[in-house]
């Protein structure tokens, strides 16, 4: 699995994934203030079981 | 099999792609392929526990990146090209029971920047002529996955309705010498009875020429080409005018309204379109509470546009129902 994260902006990152058929996906966070709860509140995680690869951090 | 065929008699281009009649059609919500994949659970199409927007290549796209060769040959009277291009989804929220009225302004606003995101990263691929954002929601439009996304297709050329549209406009610029949506946002204004909401960088309105009774255009009060022209605060104005015509359409039939949101950006082909105004135009099928408006004989034979309503009445009704917005950021 292929992962890269980019800064955006202040507000925003982005980390890229490589499916297993070679479509990229990408997801999107966001800076805690964006989000207009708790900072306690849970961010996504990637899944240890995922089947997908992915790029190197840059 | 996936290719472009040109259609000579109105100058267009015909996307054939046989592999979309095997997409997922209406899963139970419990299969939904764009939910997060749980552990234990069965693998969606996104392999995370958890997100907050994610964009992905579609599985099963109308245009591709590197498309196979056509499978039949180019004529002097049916050109054929590879269908090449990009097809995006974009999933608004993990939660399968959401939409964008019901997300916060927040996710909205997140979502914005997102797009911003997306168009500049795709426009600039050499083979991309036209990056159009746009969202279907609900059965009424056809939609196949009720998980709350929308779409990005990255096209090889301009469409013809944005063709259309920068004629129009190129015609208006050269015999006035302004840009007819500047000038359309000056009569609107002041006329007040098509404006529907209001913020300081956007009016939302019903079209004085709308073809369906609840179409409402979004545009920008400064003269803007893209999305990412926008700045900061006109980021956030945007998002926060959604969310105000979203809710107002919930609220109409208390229903969860179907809508096609098109979003028009300049071209990406390097030409000059200063005359060009962005916009988001939505065409929602519902015109009373039980009633639909379907494109018939003389919207789909004669591309002529019946409406059964008036943009004026129309606009104070979705008017009244528009709510001040809370922010939490």
């Amino acid at each position: 699995m292929k992962n890269e994260t980019e800064n955006s902006d202040s507000l925003m990152q982005h980390r890229r994934i490589i499916l297993k058929d070679g479509r990229y996906m990408i997801f999107y966070t966001f800076d805690e203030s964006l989000s207009g709860k708790p900072a306690s509140e849970k961010k996504p995680e990637p899944n240890p079981q995922t089947e997908a690869t992915e790029e190197k951090n840059v | 099999m996936s290719e472009l065929r040109f259609n000579p008699l109105l100058g267009e281009w015909v996307a054939t792609a046989t592999h979309r009649q095997e997409r997922t059609f209406l899963p139970p919500p419990d299969f939904c392929p764009l939910c997060p994949t749980a552990k234990g659970g069965f693998p969606t199409e996104v392999p995370e526990s958890d997100y907050d927007i994610v964009a992905f290549e579609n599985r099963f796209p109308s245009l591709k990146k590197e498309p196979e060769a056509p499978a039949i040959a180019s004529t002097e009277i049916y050109p054929v090209r590879p269908s090449q291009g990009v097809c995006e989804v974009i999933l608004y929220s993990p939660n399968h029971n959401t939409t964008l009225a019901r997300e916060p302004v927040e996710q909205i606003y997140k979502l914005v920047m997102v797009w911003q995101h997306r168009f500049g990263e795709l426009e600039a691929l050499d083979f991309i002529k036209y990056v159009f954002i746009f969202e279907n929601k609900g059965e009424a439009v056809g939609v196949t996955l009720h998980h709350p996304h929308g779409q990005i297709y990255a096209y090889p050329f301009v469409p013809p309705v944005i063709k259309k549209e920068l004629e129009q406009t190129r015609k208006y610029k050269a015999e006035k010498g302004n840009c007819l949506l500047c000038d359309i946002l000056d009569a609107e204004k002041r006329f007040e009875k098509r404006i529907v909401a209001e913020n300081a960088s956007f009016i939302a309105y019903i079209p004085f020429f709308a073809r369906y009774p609840y179409e409402t255009h979004i545009l920008p009060k400064r003269h803007l080409q893209a999305l990412t022209d926008f700045s900061a605060k006109e980021t956030r104005d945007l998002a926060e005018i959604l969310k105000q015509i979203l809710l107002a359409f919930d609220s109409l039939f208390n229903v969860s309204f179907p809508y096609i949101m098109a979003i028009h950006s300049r071209p990406s082909d390097g030409d000059d379109y200063d005359f060009y105004h962005f916009h988001i135009e939505f065409y929602p099928p519902m015109r009373t509470a039980t009633k639909l408006k379907f494109l018939a004989g003389s919207e789909a034979g004669a591309g002529m546009f019946i409406n059964d309503t008036l943009p004026e009445t129309k606009a104070a009704e979705l008017r009244n129902l528009v709510k001040p917005v809370a922010w939490k950021i």
